[in-house]
C-alpha cells in the first residue's frame, strides 16, 4: 500500500469507506482484523508450517460418529444398571429409580438393563437382532454438573466435533452437522470444530450445496451460466492454490480438492445423495417417502444420520430436548422420553445395518435425575442429581467388535458416583475416554495424546479402553 | 501509544507492501482491438507475490468483498447482502484457519460474491462507472465485445488482486469469456440486460478466487 494511502487510512478523519481499500491493504492496516481477533500473517505462519491439522486425514475412511445429546438430565441409571467397584450389582438402587435390588435385568448389546427400563424397550423396538448382537454398549459413570442455568459455565464440554475433525474424520462435502442446536447444552472439548451446520430443515442441507439469492435458480444467471461460473472459480482455484507460498503441500492438495469437488456438486446441480427420502434403506428405518416435506422431524434426523453414515458429513449431531423430567416428576412421562431416546438410538443402529457401515454413537445427558426413594421400580424422579451415566455405542457389520467390560467408572454404595477414578469427575477426562475409544476402533490410538493433551496417560488408557475392532 | 501503535504498523505494513507487492499498481487496460481477438496483453509470472496465505472469517469475509468492489451500505441493498451472508455464515471459514476451507465454503463464497456484485453492478448503472468502466450498460454484450469483457477483468485484477494476471490466468480469461459469449443467443447478444449479467458473472468469478479472499 501506498504510504500516503496507508496515512489517509490511520487519520481517524478521514472515513473509511470513502477510500477504495483493498483486502491486502485493509489487512496491512489492521483494520479488518478485528473480527477475527488474529494477526493473519503469524497465524498463518504458524498453520502452514505445522505438519496437519487432521492427523488421519490422508488415511482409510474413519467410523461414522454420532453424538445423541439428551438435554435436561436424563436418568440413563434408571435404565442401565451401574455396578460398583467390584463390577457387582449394588445393594439398592431406591435413588436410581430401580426400587430394591432384585429388579429384572434384560442382557443387551452387551450391558445390562433393568428389563422396567423403557429406553431399551425403544431400542428392540425398532432395531433388529441381528443389528444388536453386533453391537455394543458401554456406560461411563460420572459427575456432570446438571441443566441448572446458574450452571452453565460447567456443563459438559463433550462436544467432540473438534478433535474428531483432527483425527480425520473430515465429511466429503459437507461440515458437521447439528439437529436440534437451539437445545443444545454441550461445549466443545480439546478444540473446536471449523464449522457446523445447524439442521433445521433438509433444505440446510441441499442448499449449502447450490448458489443462492443473487446466483439461485430463478434469479438472473441461468443454470449454464451457473456452471460456467463455478468452471471459471475452480480454474482460478486451481491456479492460484498452486503458486501458494505453502510448506504444506497437503494443504495445496485439500484446497484443490475443495475447488474440484465444490465444482462438481454445482456441475451435477447440487449434492444428489444428501436427500434420506430417495434413500431405500432411510426410508424402511424412518418411515419416510419422496413426498415427505423437509422439514417433517423424521427426515431431519433421517439426514443427519444418514449423511454421517455415508460419510457425507463429518460429525453428526441430534440434541433431544426435555429430558428434565424430574418436574412434574410423572414417572410415566419420563419413561416416554426414554423409550423416545431409546427408538433414536435404535433406528441409527438399524440404518448402519441396514447400509453396511459401522457406526460409533456417544449418549450424552448434563447430569440425571434423582429418584424419591422408593421400593418401586416406578417412583417419580423429584429433583436433579449430579450422579450420571453416559453411554458408548459401537455397531460393526462384521460382528467382529468385542467389549472387554460394560462400563467405565463405577458407583458406590450409597447410589452415587465415585468421583474418585479416573472419569468420575472430570469432564474432560470423560471426553478423553470416549476419543480413546473411538480412536482404538479406528487403529488410531497412537494419535490419542495429541488430540486429547494433558489427560489420559498411557497406563489410564487401559483403563478406560473398552471397545476393540477384534 | 497509539502514535507509536501506529507508526508500527506504518512501518510493517510498508515493508510487507515493499517485499510482497512491488508490481502493484499498474493498471493494464487493453486497448480493443475486435470482439474476436484479445490484443497481447502484457502479463507476467514473476509478479505473483509468494505471501503465506490465510483465508478469513465470516464478517471478514464479507467486509473485504464489499471494499473490493466499493460499495458502502448506504449504496446499496444491504438487506439482501445480510439475508445471504447469514445463510451462509456457518459454512463461511470461521477462525482463519485454511485447512476449514472446503467445498461448501468455497460454494459459499461464490454465492455471497455473486450477491455482492450484484449490488456492485446496480450501483455502477446508476452511477459512476469504475469495475465496469469498459462496459456500456445500455448495449448488449456483443455491441460490448470480448476484449472489453477482458478489460473488466484485468481492471479487477489489479484492484483484488493487486498484480497483474499470469500467463495462465490470462489464458483462463480468454477461455471463459469465450465460454460464456458461446452461451448467449443472437437475442441475448443484443440485450443490455445480458450486459448486466455479464458483468456480475465477471465480478463473482474474480471475487471468489483465492487470491481476493487470501492474504
Amino acid at each position: 500500500m501506498k504510504n500516503e494511502k496507508l496515512a489517509l487510512v490511520l487519520n481517524e478523519k478521514v472515513e473509511k469507506s470513502q477510500l477504495r481499500l483493498t483486502r491486502r491493504e485493509l489487512l496491512e492496516s489492521g483494520l479488518i482484523g478485528f473480527a477475527a481477533h488474529a494477526a493473519i500473517p503469524g497465524a498463518v505462519a504458524s498453520i502452514l508450517t505445522a505438519s496437519t491439522k487432521a492427523y488421519g486425514q490422508s488415511e482409510a475412511a474413519m467410523i461414522p460418529f454420532i453424538t445423541l445429546s439428551l438435554s435436561g438430565g436424563a436418568a440413563l441409571h434408571g435404565n442401565f444398571v451401574v455396578r460398583n467397584s467390584g463390577g457387582d450389582l449394588l445393594g439398592s438402587y431406591r435413588k436410581l429409580g430401580l426400587g430394591r435390588n432384585g429388579f429384572g435385568i434384560t442382557n443387551l448389546m452387551g450391558a445390562q438393563f433393568a428389563s422396567s427400563s423403557q429406553m431399551h424397550r425403544g431400542i428392540q423396538s425398532v432395531c433388529p437382532t441381528a443389528a444388536l448382537s453386533k453391537t455394543k454398549l458401554v456406560g461411563i459413570c460420572t459427575n456432570t454438573a446438571n441443566d441448572t442455568t446458574g450452571n452453565a459455565a460447567t456443563r459438559p464440554f463433550y462436544d467432540l466435533s473438534g478433535p474428531l475433525e483432527r483425527a480425520g474424520l473430515v465429511g466429503k462435502i459437507l461440515p458437521s452437522a447439528h439437529k436440534g442446536s437451539n437445545l443444545e447444552n454441550l461445549r466443545p472439548v480439546f478444540t473446536s470444530p471449523s464449522s457446523v451446520l445447524s439442521v433445521t430443515s433438509l433444505s440446510t442441507l441441499t442448499g449449502a450445496l447450490q448458489y443462492s439469492s443473487a446466483l439461485a435458480n430463478n434469479n438472473l444467471m441461468g443454470s449454464n451460466q451457473r456452471k460456467l461460473l463455478s468452471k471459471f472459480v475452480n480454474r482460478m482455484t486451481q491456479s492460484q492454490v498452486a503458486k501458494l507460498n505453502s510448506t504444506d503441500e497437503g494443504v495445496k492438495t485439500a484446497l484443490q480438492e475443495a475447488g474440484i469437488k465444490s465444482n462438481s456438486i454445482i456441475q451435477s446441480g447440487g449434492g444428489t445423495d444428501v436427500d434420506p427420502r430417495r434413500n431405500v434403506s432411510a426410508q424402511a428405518v424412518y418411515g419416510i417417502t419422496t413426498a415427505t416435506a423437509t422439514n417433517n422431524d423424521s427426515v431431519i434426523t433421517a439426514a443427519v444420520v444418514m449423511n454421517a453414515l455415508n460419510g457425507n458429513i463429518s460429525h453428526g449431531r441430534i440434541t433431544m430436548g426435555g429430558y428434565d423430567y424430574h418436574s412434574p416428576g410423572l414417572r410415566n412421562v419420563a419413561d416416554t422420553k426414554d423409550y423416545a431416546s431409546g427408538q433414536m438410538i435404535g433406528r441409527m443402529i438399524a440404518l448402519a445395518h441396514r447400509m453396511a457401515k459401522p457406526v460409533f454413537i456417544f449418549v450424552t445427558t448434563d447430569g440425571s435425575c434423582v429418584a424419591a426413594e422408593s421400593e418401586s421400580a416406578t417412583s417419580i424422579w423429584s429433583s436433579d442429581y449430579q450422579s450420571s451415566v453416559q453411554f458408548i455405542i459401537s455397531y460393526d457389520p462384521s460382528g467382529k467388535l468385542k467389549s472387554s467390560g460394560s462400563q467405565i467408572g463405577h458407583y458406590s454404595a450409597d447410589q452415587s458416583v465415585d468421583t474418585s477414578t479416573l472419569v468420575g469427575s472430570r469432564p474432560d477426562y470423560v471426553a478423553a475416554a470416549i476419543l480413546a475409544n473411538y480412536l482404538n476402533l479406528n487403529n488410531k490410538l497412537g494419535i490419542f495424546r495429541q488430540l486429547a493433551p494433558a489427560t489420559l496417560q498411557a497406563d489410564d488408557l487401559e483403563k478406560v479402553v473398552k471397545l476393540h475392532a477384534s | 501509544m497509539k502514535a507509536l501503535i501506529l507508526n508500527f504498523l506504518l512501518v510493517i505494513s510498508c515493508l510487507v507492501t515493499v517485499v510482497a507487492f512491488q508490481n502493484c499498481g499498474k493498471e493494464q487496460i487493453l486497448k480493443q482491438t475486435d470482439e474476436s481477438s484479445y490484443g497481447a496483453p502484457q502479463v507476467d509470472d514473476a509478479a505473483i507475490p509468494t505471501a503465506e496465505v490465510a483465508p478469513i472469517d465470516a464478517k471478514q469475509t464479507l467486509a473485504s468483498m464489499m471494499s473490493l468492489v466499493n460499495v458502502k451500505s448506504s449504496e446499496i441493498n444491504q438487506a439482501e447482502i445480510n439475508s445471504e451472508n447469514n445463510f451462509r455464515l456457518n459454512l463461511l471459514v470461521s477462525d482463519n484457519d485454511i485447512r476449514s476451507l472446503n467445498s461448501p465454503s468455497m460454494i459459499a463464497l461464490t454465492s455471497l460474491a455473486g450477491t455482492v456484485c450484484k449490488q456492485a453492478v446496480a450501483k455502477e448503472k446508476a452511477g459512476a462507472k469504475d469495475l465496469f468502466l469498459s462496459l456500456d450498460f445500455k448495449k448488449g454484450p456483443g455491441a460490448n465485445g470480448k476484449t472489453k469483457a477482458l478489460n473488466v477483468l484485468l481492471v479487477m485484477s489489479d484492484r483484488f488482486w493487486m498484480r497483474k494476471p499470469s500467463k495462465e490466468e490470462m489464458q483462463i480469461f480468454t477461455e471463459i469469456i469465450d465460454d460464456y459469449f458461446r452461451l448467449l443467443s443472437a437475442a441475448a447478444l443484443s440485450q443490455p440486460i445480458e450486459t448486466d449479467k455479464l458483468s456480475m458473472f465477471l465480478c463473482t468469478g474474480m471475487l471468489a478466487s483465492p487470491d481476493s479472499y487470501m492474504l
